[in-house]
């Protein structure tokens, strides 16, 4: 009765107790014996009796080969669920219908497929009928590598990586392969929280919010990547020292994003953007309504928002409708845009730096219509903006009679390029292109340098 | 201190292992003892732990119990899809846990807490849609189960080993009379719905903290532990750390002064315990202290095990776990971060006044899994939870300006 007297429930269910104990003990002993003289001899310390306790029943974990019937959906998960650093898990070529998200927590390991274009010979792990997780992939560690593969119509994000170092995305794609649409998910690459990410070769398309979107971290190469069909093609945002090169960002809502968001520790700056192609990033905003990149007006090239210390440099601009660049502080960010900013915030721009980059022509058709009124009423019904539209928001406790002090300021050094103040604000009242204390040139800003990533 | 340690394990097996080896096999008088095992050999059933095993009779059966578990409650738990869940605990014997203000209990090595899933079928058959089962919400086990009547889901363990806690789910046969080690998690058809069992990884998503995100247990904090006074379910022990502190299992701060003598309830008063976040009226008739302290209740065991300065919700700076938060970080006219579609169009997790335009509503109401909140645990909407949590921000006061 000892065994049973946990379970308390009368003397009928203690009767059913000791008849099913002593069932258990009869059929069962045996083999009970063995698994325990096994796990005796174990926990004393001698390690050959390992083969014989697993023989006794108390096997270990069944090892990630199994039968060739196993899907390869169910490898994987097994392959990430033992993962330890210095594996690398191969995923074979093919389409392959996963049901809900892979997730792994474990460091030094290398995630690979065979490609990640669209052919028999990729790798391509589809999502559309995942019925449960936030994410496709969701990876959490350090020294990790995901390369050569895609990740199609996850539910959220597609490929989030967080709270780590040393991480590489390498030639992965991540697509909603019905085009932009708001029931997409968020995010295509996602890696928040990390310090020292090399975001290379890669390809997004089609994300609801951000094609690449890195936040949080520090530390940050982006370059070589392509992004279109995105609201946010290329987002940095509240992270520190990022270049982002090299990189084609075409019909997105927007193409390349500088921003910073209130209510989170990291203020982002230090991030150059040079020797991308920005074009025709003209998509009409389909984000969720409430998310940051909701209010960002198509035919956006480059957006500044709300970040500091920012290059913009040596990059070919194209035919964006709104502005081929966008300076802007966080009050005429349509987002959230009533709301009191908490003190430790700085919602406006400063030491922004524009120049040497291949201008043609943008800004023929604003997203916003009060923009589109803005550039009929001061540049008539066929002009355009100029290359680069600020909203004009000066810190009032830096700016010394509406002029950023020397170094802090918006310099606009690139050939003919004008700038338009759009004196947002104040509802335009003073909108100007007077460029007298905006010809300046600020010290330029050094070039990240990965430290530890595979690859560098 | 870990070798040590270790070799005191090894041998407490070789004991353990020892005495049941050489226990008569035909005597009922025999003790399960829950057994424990190096990382490497985890066992594939569960009924090799002896913690919690399914003896079959011809009239159903029972989930016998190690004697040397101890079955805890939670005053508010976790939303699971309406189950119901059965938590024991078992310590190695002559150890203790350290008692924690705010954290969870310091556990020792070799402790094993294990957290069975299930449907009671006594109300409402399994094949019947679980969102019918929420009048069950307060009959967690509290001692064992009678398997006639239940139909037993998965039971995750969480075991502490020298290189931290593991987290081992296993899933439980059709046939009801094993469960069976998947790292890797699954998908189960319970009549017309889904239910999802998480993968060892899926469970770190929850139970990780910190930058390393070092695995824990989540429930035993003081705090979830002990019933208000009142509260607990008519009938039942009061206090969980009541319990563990009578079984030995745990140790009490010095208490000083003319509280020295009243133990937990002295302790307890430093540390508010969490409400139980229903008593089965509508949340409209709570008083608004009592709203606050059960919504926020509710909030801390749903969410906040990821929504805190620590967890992997960190990236929100959205925090929900029962500390001292400003207004703006547990919700109030916060803007979202990376929410996607999440939003459902809001522009606040929480506007005052208006659930029907908040986030937190909108996302705890959804089931689509790129929406939803919480994001993994459930396949349908907690119907109940959202009504407290919509009363709350409902009859909070302020505008998003």
């Amino acid at each position: 009765m000892v065994g049973c007297e946990s379970l308390n429930f009368g003397a009928f269910m203690s009767v059913v107790c000791i008849d099913g104990f002593e069932r258990y003990s009869g059929t069962s002993a045996r083999l009970r014996f063995v698994a325990v003289m096994g796990l005796v001899l174990a926990g004393c310390g001698d390690q050959s009796s390992s083969s014989g306790q697993t023989a006794a029943g108390s096997t270990s974990i069944a090892p990630a080969a199994q039968s060739a019937a196993q899907s390869v959906e169910e490898t994987l998960r097994q392959q990430l669920a033992t993962a330890k650093s210095g594996d690398v898990i191969s995923i074979p070529a093919g389409f392959h219908a996963i049901s809900r998200s892979l997730v792994m927590n474990a460091s030094g390991v290398t995630i690979e497929g065979a490609g990640s274009g669209r052919g028999d010979n990729d790798t391509i792990l589809s999502f559309k009928n995942q019925v449960a997780g936030a994410e496709g992939l969701l990876l959490t560690g350090s020294d990790l590598t995901v390369t050569n593969l895609a990740i199609e119509d996850a539910k959220g994000d597609a490929l989030k990586i967080a709270d780590g170092s040393n991480i590489v995305i390498r030639a992965v794609r991540t697509e909603w392969t019905g085009g932009p649409s708001t029931d997409n998910g968020a995010y295509g690459i996602y890696p928040v929280q990390t310090e020292n990410l090399l975001v290379e070769d890669s390809v997004a398309i089609a994300a609801s919010d951000a094609g690449i979107y890195v936040g949080q971290s520090n530390g940050i190469v982006v370059r070589n990547n392509i992004a279109r069909d995105n609201v946010a093609g290329i987002e940095i945002e509240n992270s520190t020292r990022a270049d982002v090169y090299g990189n084609l960002a075409e019909n997105n809502t927007g193409g390349i994003l500088v921003f910073n968001m209130p209510d989170i520790p990291l203020k982002g700056s230090h991030t150059r953007v040079y020797d991308n192609d920005i074009r025709g990033n003209n998509l009409a905003n389909f984000a969720a309504p409430g998310t940051a990149v909701s209010g960002v007006p198509a035919g956006s090239g480059v957006i500044i928002n709300s970040n500091d210390n920012v290059e913009i440099f040596k990059n070919r601009i194209a035919n964006n409708a709104t502005a081929n660049i966008v300076i802007s502080s966080y009050f005429s960010a349509n987002y959230a845009g009533r709301l009191k900013v908490a003190p430790e915030f700085d919602p406006y721009p400063e030491s922004i730096y524009v120049y040497d980059n291949q201008f043609a022509p943008g800004g023929q058709k604003p997203g916003f219509p009060e923009l589109d009124a803005l550039r009929i009423a001061m540049f008539g019904e066929d002009g355009a903006f100029p290359d680069v539209l600020w909203d004009g928001a000066l810190n009032p406790e830096i700016a010394v009679s509406g002029v950023l002090p020397a170094g802090q300021g918006i310099c606009i050094n690139n050939g003919e390029a004008t700038m338009l103040n759009a004196d947002s604000l104040n509802d335009a009242a003073g909108a100007n292109m007077d460029m007298t204390n905006h010809r300046c040139d600020l010290e330029k800003l050094s070039e990240v340098e990965l430290t530890g990533v595979a690859g560098e | 201190m870990s070798v040590r340690h270790l070799a005191a394990m090894a041998l407490l097996a070789c004991i353990v292992a020892l005495v049941n080896a050489c226990a008569p096999h035909t005597d009922s008088q025999t003790e399960m003892l829950v057994q424990r095992f190096e990382a490497e050999q985890y066992p594939t059933l569960l009924s090799d732990w002896q913690l919690l095993t399914r003896k079959m009779t011809e009239t159903g059966g029972n989930l016998r119990r190690a004697s040397d578990t101890l079955v805890y409650r939670i005053n508010t738990p976790l939303f699971a899809d309406y189950t119901l869940k059965l938590r024991t605990i078992s310590l190695p014997e002559g150890t203790q846990a350290n008692f924690r203000e705010q954290a969870v209990l310091e556990f020792p090595l070799g402790t094993v807490i294990s957290k069975t899933f299930y449907y009671d079928t006594r109300d409402v058959p399994l094949n019947e849609s679980a969102s019918a089962r929420p009048a069950l919400f307060a009959q967690d086990a509290t001692t064992s189960l009678d398997t006639t009547t239940t139909h037993l889901l998965e039971t995750r363990l969480l075991v502490n080993t020298d290189e931290g806690w593991d987290a081992l789910p296993y899933i439980w046969n059709d046939a009801q009379t094993d469960a069976v080690l998947s790292l890797t998690g699954a998908i189960k058809s319970i009549g017309d719905d889904l239910y999802i069992v998480p993968s060892k990884d899926e469970c770190a998503s929850c139970h990780a903290l910190g930058r390393n995100k070092v695995l824990h247990p989540i429930g035993p904090k003081a705090r979830h532990l002990h019933f208000p006074a009142g509260q607990a379910p008519e009938g039942q022990e009061p206090s969980s750390l009541q319990a563990l502190l009578d079984r030995g299992w745990l140790t009490l701060p010095e208490i000083e002064g003319p509280d020295a003598d009243k133990g937990i309830a002295a302790v307890m008063q430093r540390v508010k315990p969490n409400a139980v976040w229903q008593n089965g009226s509508s949340p409209a008739s709570f008083g608004k202290i009592e709203l606050e302290h059960r919504a926020r209740s509710y909030l801390d065991a749903n969410c906040g095990h990821c929504h805190n300065p620590e967890g992997s919700a960190d990236t929100s700076h959205l925090y929900l776990d029962y500390a001292d938060h400003s207004a703006r970080a547990l919700g109030e006219c916060k803007p979202p971060v990376a929410a996607g579609r999440g939003t459902g169009g809001h522009l606040y997790s929480i506007v005052p006044g208006e659930p029907q335009h908040s986030i937190m509503s909108y996302r705890m109401r959804s089931t689509n899994p790129g929406r939803m909140m919480p994001e993994t645990g459930r396949t349908r909407v907690h119907e109940e939870g959202v009504a407290l949590i919509d009363e709350w921000i409902r009859r909070q006061d302020g505008n998003c300006g």
